[in-house]
């Protein structure tokens, strides 16, 4: 309809052409020629002519009629297009069958028999069921334990793996219980081997060797089956509408502990929690301040919130919200960490589960963090990969709560006041108060439930060395209730909930099974031990379905919120730090200090963390040593052992690749502002001056200002004073803002002194939108295990280059000079046609 | 076909502008419109870009005889409108009763029904403002009937005065976000059970006289508007409504 979209086409090649022959080229001929180009040279812009395009062309036209015959765009055509047909028409069969979505007749038919099978009252009835299940585990047993040939052996790990790849691609519950059944049978089987024929017992150090690997890959094997229980099936709770009555709706007391947050961070939770949506008479934040602050109990009354302090700052935390339990009586308890800003909608969707379920004593909702945690933010993953936290909340509480064992974190949660105080308040004797607490109450037969959507979202810790410091302290309190109120011991649990706690907690155990995995290749490169006892094809044929079905398994399973592989990067990157405390509170839980978690900070100038990366390095040191002795021996051993030593070198060059991203976590990126930016894409109007208005959306927001997308490109300068309107609902709300900078048709505007009643609505129209944070992970790619080792190792490569940047800084000066030439060469090089069809500039 | 008239609560509301953006805004979604000056005003014309001079028109059309619909132009962006026109003899003022205009409107909608027009076309018209004590102009003659006020106490308390208005759907035109005082007279109209008021309102934007110095409408002189959006926003509410009530019917 409009017309105006059809630009005029800025062709100087055409209009020299049109010029010199006094063509006049319509416009639809010149983008026919333009695409034509664009296929063929794809990376020379005719349109915009460069000066090295005359080496530039010459050489890809040498390349097109050399190399790059016309019929060779795609190789094979018809091979891959019969194979995919196949693989569509087995796959055709196999959903049709499995799925339990839209069945078809025979699968509904399947399902009756299966439904018939399992609902079965024979299943009531002692006699058979015991003996059915002794049947079913003494199948399992022949499978782990039957010896093969080698050759058998090799038939079955290809069974396997065809049946899975094909499995996975069948969408439903189902199919992943039976992914997970092939794991742990190969994962078993594979176990079962390593202790029964792959110890030497006759070598004392080959056997101390062994013995580590084996109880190390134990506690994987445990670590994995607990994993699979725990995640078998995500409940996905959705919330429950409260009474239509507010009279019934009961009072909230929300709690804010602070201990040393600056005022900045603290406010925009202080009035989100505020507006949240509950009757106003029923509702009542209280700042918890153990820094006993002039300037935060001003800032309350201020904004008319209460302030609580106390006498003394035992126990931190938990003492913090003891005391605060024994000054307010309202009936249940939000709390949030000073830096949590919880949407409106926060109690509306929690609270409506504890109408329908009167035992329910508490209501986690995830930690959602909108600027990147020092992982994220030195590895350029913010947004891209999951981080380390995701899968917990999108997925292991999830999966908790199927059992009843959802635990309590600390901070985006409510409590009911009743169980709370029957169990003696928030925990004390552990440093992860939260966590022990719901121990507690689910002893006393409370329930729990997890509501996976993010109502509130906050700032991820700053520095690496903070974020070490809160995972290490993650892990000794876990491993304290491991010891002082061991879940698998006691009283009040059921079996499953026994399980899903331990396993909680002994994931926080990885410490020295990461660093045992990091170094184990050393033991035969190095000293030459033999810890697997087994020929180089025996170890690949019983390695592999292993260590294949466990990724496979687990990409299906956790892909959303885990990449495949990323879990050795963040683990191993911790491993160091916890192994010591974890270790330490095993032995003797009450060893040990308390350390409050440093939020706000800046990491002011780019550089490398020495003191964290240290034991990596040497790690890295020994890697590379094990590297060189294994070319040696290829070299100078004996042939005999070629193939072993080619598995232990791949195994070390694995080990190389971690350790690579591990030191990319270690070069600490510049941080630039104290606030951070959230993504926020909402409607804007730029009210200009003379009441011209202009309406474009935000790109992001921060507390102290807001960037924003310009339809023209000189619309706003720098210095520049104006109003914009943000809306809230269809309320709309007027900020005074000045322009702090302009690049082309984005422009930052810094807010000018906004007075209290101005904060709050900022805080309305943005971070406390009931929306805010649901399409948390809209522009992120789907787990694939191959690109997820691709993004480990271009990772990996950066993280070599920043430590021989920062080792050598000489060789930094030189980067640029290097890398324009390397830009350069690499632009001439000639490029593959590209066969698009969208090629309009 | 399809009738909606829009009228202001008094005079200079914005009517006359929110007629032809509304027209210029559904063209553009691909609906062909033909847009009518019923307002003896004759300035919906100007936002299409026509000359002064031109006197001919509707009424001038209709008094000497001629077939009206001979008095369409098109715009230079392919809006349909017929002008009010000048006569050469105007008459005394009450001649364009609310009687007169209503009996024009009716041969006018009747006999539109014969004219090769596209199908699905959607007519517009611009009425002169409510007299006092006055009811809606062509409330029983179309299928949608706008009623345009500015978030004013003045407006604000004349539409008390007026209520109930069941044909009415009250469209807000000139809202300055800033103004506390506006803000809540729109949240108190939304609230209110008797009135009905539509979901988009157009705010106060200074590129909106200054589009009809250059006789154009504010989606040719300032694309990136506010009011563009606005007014964008405010056809797809109206075309969506439309669908309904082919629905219903
Ligand atoms: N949203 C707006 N923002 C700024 N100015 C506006 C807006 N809407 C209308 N105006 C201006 O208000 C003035 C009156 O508009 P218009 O002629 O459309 O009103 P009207 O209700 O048709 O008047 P009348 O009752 O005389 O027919 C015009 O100058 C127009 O540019
Ligand atoms: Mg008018």
């Amino acid at each position: 309809m409009s017309l105006e979209t059809l630009r005029p086409w800025p062709a100087p090649l055409w209009w020299l052409l049109g010029q010199l022959f006094r063509l006049p080229v319509p416009w639809q001929q010149q983008a026919a020629m333009y695409r034509w180009w664009r296929t063929w040279f794809p990376h020379v812009d005719i349109l915009h002519p460069r000066l090295l395009d005359v080496l530039r062309i010459p050489l890809q036209a040498l390349w097109l009629l050399l190399v790059i015959p016309p019929q060779a765009r795609k190789p094979w055509p018809k091979v891959g297009a019969w194979l995919r047909r196949l693989e569509q028409a087995t796959l055709g069969v196999l959903v049709r069958i499995f799925s339990t979505e839209n069945p078809g007749p025979v699968a509904k038919r399947l399902h009756r028999v299966m439904r018939n099978m399992v609902e079965h009252p024979l299943w009531d009835q002692r006699w058979f069921r015991w003996p059915m299940l002794l049947l079913g585990l003494a199948g399992a047993v022949l499978v782990v334990t039957v010896p093969y040939e080698l050759e058998t052996q090799l038939w079955m790990l290809l069974a396997l793996l065809l049946a899975a790849l094909l499995i996975r691609r069948i969408p439903g519950r189902m199919p992943t219980l039976v992914l997970m059944a092939i794991s742990l049978l190969a994962s078993t089987r594979y176990l079962w081997w390593r202790y029964t024929t792959t110890l030497n017992w006759d070598d004392s150090l080959d056997l101390v060797l062994g013995l580590i690997l084996v109880a190390v890959e134990t506690y994987a094997w445990l670590v994995l089956l607990l994993g699979y229980v725990q995640t078998a099936w995500p409940l996905q709770r959705e919330p429950v509408p409260l009474p239509e009555d507010e009279s019934l709706w009961p009072s909230v007391d929300v709690y804010i502990p602070t201990y040393n947050e600056p005022l900045h961070v603290l406010k925009p939770t202080v009035l989100a929690a505020q507006q949240m949506d509950w009757p106003t008479d029923k509702l009542n934040v209280y700042i918890l301040d153990d820094g006993k602050r002039e300037e935060i109990r001003r800032f309350a009354e201020e904004v008319g919130v209460q302030y609580l302090d106390r006498p003394d700052n035992r126990h931190a935390k938990a003492g913090n919200l003891n005391h605060a339990l024994t000054k307010t009586r309202g009936e249940f308890i939000a709390i949030f960490d000073c830096d949590h800003i919880p949407t409106r909608s926060f109690l509306q969707t929690s609270m409506g589960w504890f109408f329908k379920d009167r035992k329910l004593a508490l209501v986690q909702t995830p930690h959602h963090f909108f600027s990147p945690d020092p992982f994220e933010r030195n590895l350029g993953t913010f947004g891209q990969v999951p981080n380390e936290n995701e899968l917990f909340y999108g997925l292991v509480q999830d999966g908790n709560d199927l059992w009843n064992a959802t635990f309590f974190c600390g901070s985006c949660a409510v409590l009911r006041r009743g169980p709370l105080e029957e169990v003696g308040g928030i925990a004390v004797e552990t440093v992860t108060e939260d966590a022990h607490t719901a121990l507690k109450m689910h002893r006393l037969g409370y329930r729990s439930a997890y509501l996976s959507q993010p109502q509130a979202a906050g700032l991820a810790t700053e520095s690496l060395s903070a974020h070490v410091g809160q995972r290490i302290r993650w892990a000794r309190g876990m491993t304290q209730i491991f010891r002082i109120d061991n879940p698998m011991l006691g009283k009040g649990l059921n079996p499953v909930q026994r399980l899903c706690y331990s396993n909680a907690m002994l994931h926080f155990l990885y410490g020295i099974p990461r660093l045992v995995f990091l170094t184990a290749p050393l033991a035969f490169l190095l000293l030459h031990a033999y810890f697997i006892h087994a020929s180089a094809v025996a170890i690949v044929l019983y390695v592999v379905p292993h260590i294949f079905h466990a990724n496979l398994t687990n990409s299906r399973i956790q892909g959303k919120y885990r990449h495949s592989f990323w879990a050795e990067v963040y683990e191993t990157a911790l491993a160091w730090y916890i192994a010591r405390p974890t270790t330490v509170a095993l032995i003797d839980p009450g060893k040990g200090s308390f350390n409050v978690t440093a939020k706000g900070g800046l990491v002011e100038k780019e550089h490398f963390d020495w003191t964290i990366s240290r034991p990596y390095l040497v790690v890295l040191l020994l890697n590379l040593l094990g590297v060189a002795f294994g070319l040696w021996r290829l070299q100078a051993g004996d042939p005999r052992e070629i193939p072993t030593v080619i598995i232990t070198l791949l195994w070390t060059l694995y080990n190389l690749l971690i350790l690579g991203a591990v030191l990319a976590v270690a070069a600490e990126a510049r941080q630039v502002r104290v606030n951070h930016r959230v993504g926020l894409d909402v409607p804007v109007t730029l009210i200009l001056p003379g009441q011209h208005r202009v309406q474009t959306r935000t790109v992001d927001v921060s507390e102290g200002g807001i960037g924003v997308e310009l339809p023209e490109k000189n619309l706003l300068s720098p210095g520049q004073k104006l109003q914009i309107t943000l809306f809230h609902g269809t309320r709309p709300h007027v900020f005074p803002v000045v322009v702090a900078n302009v690049f082309g048709h984005r422009a930052g505007l810094r807010f000018d002194r906004l007075d209290v009643e101005q904060e709050e609505a900022l805080i309305h129209c943005t971070f406390s939108r009931a929306d805010a944070w649901l399409d948390r992970d809209r522009n992120r790619k789907a787990d694939n295990p191959v690109e997820s080792l691709g993004e480990i190792f271009s990772t990996g490569l950066r993280g070599y280059g920043a430590l021989l940047r920062h080792v050598f800084p000489l060789l930094a000066e030189k980067l640029p000079v290097l890398e324009r030439v390397r830009h350069l060469l690499w632009q001439m090089l000639p490029r593959h046609p590209e066969y698009n069809e969208r090629m309009y500039p | 076909m399809k009738w909606i008239a829009l009228q202001g609560l008094k005079g200079g509301v914005g009517t006359t502008t929110a007629v032809a953006h509304l027209g210029e805004a559904c063209h553009r979604q691909g609906r062909p419109v033909l847009l009518l000056d019923l307002s003896p005003g004759n300035l919906l014309r100007v936002y299409l870009g026509m000359p002064w001079e031109v006197r001919r028109g509707l009424v001038p059309a209709l008094t000497s005889g001629t077939p009206w619909y001979q008095a369409a132009y098109r715009s230079a962006t392919g809006v349909r409108f017929i002008p009010f026109g000048v006569e050469s003899h105007p008459p005394a003022e009450q001649d364009y009763s609310r009687a007169v205009l209503r009996q024009w409107f009716r041969q006018i909608r009747r006999e539109a029904e014969e004219l090769q027009l596209p199908a699905q076309t959607l007519c517009i018209v611009d009425c002169p403002a409510l007299g006092p004590g006055e009811e809606l102009l062509l409330q029983d003659l179309v299928e949608l009937h706008l009623l345009v006020v500015n978030p004013d106490p003045g407006c604000f308390a004349s539409l008390r005065q007026r209520e109930p208005l069941p044909a009415a759907q009250v469209l807000i035109n000139r809202l300055h976000a800033e103004s506390r005082l506006e803000c809540d007279l729109q949240d108190m109209l939304l609230a209110s059970p008797t009135t009905r008021v539509l979901p988009v309102t157009i705010q106060q934007d200074a590129h909106v006289p200054e589009s009809l110095a250059w006789k154009q409408t504010v989606f040719q002189a300032a694309p990136a508007s506010q009011a563009a959006q606005d007014f964008a926003l405010l056809a797809s509410w109206v075309l969506s409504q439309l669908r309904e009530v082919e629905h219903v019917s």
